[in-house]
């Protein structure tokens, strides 16, 4: 642990942006593990963890808010921690639910709750998922039970989604646009009146009242809604917050990685480091004793079959590692200074114990 | 050209599979059987242009893939096709920007399901349908990056979804066209595409569920990254290997080579153990083969693409 230790000292909050399929969520709770390690109070939020990371996590048997990790476990894993280690998963549907029951009158809660519109809003709805994520790390932080927070994100094509998903729900809950919807036939104007006639030409007259009561419904939300996205912003973008960046080692995106570290501090929201996550391990023997090495085997009664699949193993791990390299020098040659970089190496098979985690860890 | 007449092709997968570089291959695959092939980027640039284009073409631009003649890049957003196709619908004119400032038209926009996804499908179709060069159509085949599985779900759900939500209007009648189109399973398909680890093949599962849920054609299954299948000897070769250098009396070159070898072995071994076992779950669980495609170590990205496009262009025929 050497990259990010500091890191992980300083700040209130680790949000892990990256693209799907990186690792990021397995990264997210070795950071956690981390900084558990190093005595912090930890909470690991993750959106959607493999079984076998979240078993290994004690969240099998989920409880909303999250929960720590069983000291069973971390005993069996021969871990002792000088801080905690807390982890929650995040489901947006149930959280969506608990926030309009949190903050809506009982009746207003059952009226939304049943609305098409509300439904597809908690469920599918592009940026839903991360409003939600980031009403629960404001209710996690400001708990006071927690020193560091680690915030996996959702699964995205480009590092930067997480931070601009929740304006894509913005204009539902603004004051001007639900007070217009609420009471569509109250808008004043020709101008009112025309949009409202066309978008009823286009969406059909029911699609309009069912969204009109939606609106009514949401109205109740607006000011909560609105201080929360304040909170938010002021928890993402006021200094306590360090961004970490997980990528593979040929990820596409590593090849734009100066580009982005420039978009993210545009964004107010600094990358701080870099966790390259299953790098390939370089094989290292020289060709022509590997050759020798091969060619002692038929002696030892290994078939030519079995050689041939030791060859072509071999020829890849080391395709790979080249590979790797010339996308990492890449990377390496395109990253401003001052931001940390930690290589995790692929292990064998996923990361599905503490044990694994905690070797994560310690390359953190 | 073509001997199938399946001409609109989603491909889709978890994050990080190579959905991209599968999708650019079989745009090569077909373009290489004589097809006139556009490839379609959902959302903004991302994976596909970067392996097709050295700069990704603008919103709405039809551009010329450069080593690969027949084959044009275009990039489709869901909002800028909103924008357009309400213009055009709702007979904006030039009150077209002082109504997208408007609170009814923002909420309206921000809150109806799937709207911009649904749109995204239209625009396809019209692309396929109404595009002509001369006396044909425009196009033999477009393949579509539809992105992460639960994106790409989003745009292939919203048809049926639309109509439903819409119960009447235009949006309704629309909806219904794109949707008899995607479930049409001589003229669309979806691939699916995955690595041989566990979240990427069950969310492959996951995925082909939900397609034929839809009453969608689920193509070709591909498991992108697959090492070779290991004959029957190799553990036992893997143990001599480490018996070897175990063996040896003197630390050397020989006695390192045996042991990183037996190390590469295994850990080879490890990963296509996981591999055999996952896709066979995968073939019994959805009931379908799959097609195993190799690893390559290539750089840079277009080439790569060109390496798979025989094998995925077979496939996903």
């Amino acid at each position: 642990m050497t990259a990010l230790g500091a890191l992980l000292d300083r700040h209130r909050l680790v949000v892990c942006v990256g693209a799907g399929g990186v690792g990021k969520t397995t990264v997210s709770a070795a950071i956690g593990l981390a900084a558990a390690r190093r005595g912090r109070r930890v909470m690991v939020l993750t959106i959607d963890p493999a079984r076998a990371l979240a078993r290994a996590l004690g969240l099998a048997a989920l409880a909303p808010g999250g929960q720590p990790v069983p000291a069973a476990a971390l005993a069996a894993a021969g871990l002792t921690l000088t801080g905690e280690l807390h982890a929650g998963m995040l489901d947006q549907k149930v959280a969506w639910d608990a926030f309009v029951r949190r903050h809506a009158a009982p009746d207003a809660a059952a009226t939304l709750l049943a609305n098409p519109f509300y439904q597809s809003l908690s469920t599918s709805f592009a940026g839903s998922t991360e409003y939600m994520a980031i009403e629960e790390m404001c209710r996690l932080a400001d708990s006071g039970r927690f020193d560091l927070i680690v915030l996996d994100t959702p699964p995205s094509s480009h590092a930067l989604d997480f931070l601009r998903a929740p304006a894509r729900l913005a204009p539902l809950l603004e004051r001007g646009v639900v007070t217009a919807l609420a009471r569509p036939a109250a808008a004043a104007g020709a101008l009112a009146r025309f949009v409202l006639r066309r978008l009823e030409g286009v969406a059909g007259a029911s699609t309009l009242r069912d969204l009109s009561a939606f609106f009514v419904a949401v109205e109740a939300l607006v000011d909560v809604a609105a201080a929360r996205a304040r909170r938010g912003h002021e928890l993402l973008h006021g200094g306590q917050a360090a961004y970490v960046l997980v990528a593979g080692p040929r990820d596409l995106v590593l090849a734009e990685t100066g580009a982005l570290a420039a978009s993210m501090a545009a964004a107010a929201a600094p990358l701080a480091a870099v966790v390259l996550n299953r790098v390939a391990p370089r094989p290292s023997a020289p060709a022509a004793a590997i050759d020798d090495a091969l060619a002692g085997l038929p002696a030892l009664d290994v078939d030519a079959a079995a050689i041939a699949w030791l060859r072509a193993a071999w020829d890849d791990a080391s395709a790979a590692a080249a590979a790797e390299a010339v996308s990492i020098a890449r990377f390496a040659a395109a990253l401003p200074p001052a931001i940390a970089v930690a290589a995790i190496p692929e292990g064998d098979g996923d990361v599905h114990t503490l044990r694994a985690l905690t070797a994560m860890a310690d390359r953190l | 050209m073509l001997s199938s007449t399946r001409a609109l092709h989603f491909v889709t997968g978890k994050g990080g599979v190579g959905k991209s570089t599968v999708a650019a291959a079989l745009a090569l695959g077909l373009v290489a059987r004589g097809a006139r092939v556009l490839a379609i980027e959902l959302g903004e640039p991302a994976g596909l242009c970067r392996v097709l284009a050295t700069t990704p073409p603008g919103p709405g631009a039809i551009v010329p893939v450069a080593g690969a003649p027949g084959l044009s890049l275009a990039t489709f957003d869901g909002a800028a096709a909103l924008a357009e196709y309400l213009t055009r619908r709702m007979h904006l004119g030039r009150l077209g920007r002082r109504v997208m400032a408007h609170p009814l038209y923002r909420g309206f926009v921000a809150a109806a399901p799937g709207v911009r996804e649904r749109l995204v499908v239209g625009k396809i179709r019209d692309e396929l349908v109404l595009q002509r060069d001369g006396a044909r159509p425009r196009w033999d085949a477009i393949v579509v990056d539809a992105g992460a599985s639960g994106h790409a779900l989003e745009h292939l759900r919203m048809p049926a979804a639309a109509a439903a939500a819409f119960a009447t209007g235009l949006i309704h009648r629309e909806a219904e066209v794109n949707a008899a189109l995607l479930r049409d399973h001589a003229r669309c398909a979806v691939h699916v595409v995955a690595t041989a680890e566990e979240l990427p093949l069950r969310e492959a599962a996951q995925v082909i569920a939900a397609l034929r849920g839809l009453g969608l054609a689920v193509g070709a299954v591909l498991v992108n990254r697959c090492r070779p299948e290991a004959p029957p000897g190799v553990d036992d070769a893997i143990a001599r290997l480490r018996g070897f250098a175990d063996g040896d009396v003197v630390d050397g070159p020989a006695r390192s080579a045996r042991a990183a070898l037996a190390d590469v072995g295994a850990r080879a071994r490890t990963w296509e153990a996981i591999q055999a076992a996952g896709v066979a779950a995968l073939e019994v669980e959805a009931g379908v083969r799959a097609v195993r495609l190799p690893r390559l170590w290539l750089t840079d990205g277009f080439a790569q693409a060109a390496a798979l496009a025989g094998a995925v262009g077979a496939a996903a025929r």
